[in-house]
């Protein structure tokens, strides 16, 4: 329910003008009302002199607050650089061997399989090739899987540092 | 370090280089410790509050939109601790600053009539709800617009005038007795 003065003016009006906070047409309307009501006059009076009591001064802050707000703040950025620097090379080395991997050329790949499977590669000539497809299929999913991991401990990285803020 | 420069610029500042942003603690400490001191009532709680202030703000300003103003944000980081420091501990307000701040050269009487006035009136602001008191602080001893107020403490600004006029209305009813 919105308060209301004993005389049934609005109190929140009035402590607008008071504080600065009305437009002019609302002030225009305070003052027409300030003028031909005595109950509203006292509580403006009320508010004015009351604004002027709370105006008591604060002591001052220590003098080292910034020292120790900086001091925190430098422990806060020592502790987190290397985690995320760490975080950050790992997440940039599986991205980069992942891509790697994928665009590497597969003959080779395949070609090194087949000298130490000679069975394998026999097995090719007579099946249609399953070793390269195999080899292809192996290498694709490493690529895929290292890519997927790097992308998520840059994820991680993030996270910390939106956890940490 | 030059200490010209827009809040917002040195947010961004701050955000590359962490030296910067003591530029904002120095501008800003004196409005929150005293917010702090006005919500808890002591000094010693009110320069740990404000601490934690700034620490939380700087660890918040990755978070921070720069087209959004500093002061209001930190206002609501400092208010926030403070009405969660309030769950766990009545004020107490300490011993009000040097009459001489105030009084010039008032008569004897009249200075310990407003010395009387101001510990009553102490009293009363510690007394009020948290939220009032946080927005008659707000309002009286930092100038805030009621629009700072509502961001400041999360709420609407028709809600900020009513706990407005609520705060009013049992300050003046507890400081009626001491009234000159």
């Amino acid at each position: 329910m919105e308060p209301r003065l004993a005389c049934g003016h609005d109190p929140l009006a009035i402590a607008a003008v008071a504080d600065g906070a009305a437009s002019a047409s609302e002030r225009a309307t305070v003052e027409a009302v300030l003028l031909s009501c005595r109950a509203c006059r006292d509580y403006w009076h009320e508010l004015r002199w009351l604004a002027e009591a709370l105006r008591t001064p604060s002591p001052p802050p220590p003098t080292n607050l910034t020292q120790r707000v900086m001091a925190a703040v430098e422990r806060e950025e020592r502790k987190r650089t290397p985690l995320r620097v760490g975080m950050a090379l790992v997440a940039v080395l599986l991205i980069v061997m992942g891509i790697a991997m994928t665009i590497a050329p597969a003959d080779g790949l395949t070609e090194s399989v087949a000298a130490t499977e000679p069975l394998w590669t026999d097995m090719a000539a007579t099946m249609g090739d399953p070793l390269t497809l195999a080899v292809e299929v192996d290498r694709i999913a490493i690529a895929g899987l290292s890519m997927a991991v790097g992308a998520s401990v840059f994820l991680l990285t993030r996270l910390i540092r939106t956890t940490e803020a | 370090m030059d200490r010209d420069g827009t809040d917002e610029y040195w947010v961004g500042r701050a955000l590359r280089d962490p030296e910067a942003f003591a530029v904002l603690v120095e501008r800003y400490q004196a409005r929150i410790f005293a917010l702090c001191y006005r919500m808890t009532g002591s000094s010693d709680d009110a320069a740990d509050l404000a601490q934690e202030t700034f620490i939380r703000a700087y660890r918040g300003l990755k978070t921070f939109r720069l087209d959004a103003r500093f002061s209001p944000w930190l206002y609501k980081i400092a208010v926030n601790l403070c009405l969660n420091y309030r769950k766990g501990k009545a004020t107490r307000p300490e011993q009000e600053l040097d009459d001489s701040v105030h009084s010039g050269d008032l008569s004897p009487e009249r200075r310990a009539e407003q010395r009387e006035l101001r510990e009553v009136l102490t009293e009363a602001v510690a007394g009020l709800p948290p939220k009032y008191r946080a927005a008659i602080v707000l309002r009286h001893i930092h100038d805030l617009a009621y629009e700072d107020i509502a961001d400041a403490l999360g709420v609407p600004l028709g809600t900020v005038k009513t706990w407005l006029f609520r705060a009013r209305e049992r300050l003046q009813q507890q400081l009626a007795p001491v009234r000159g």
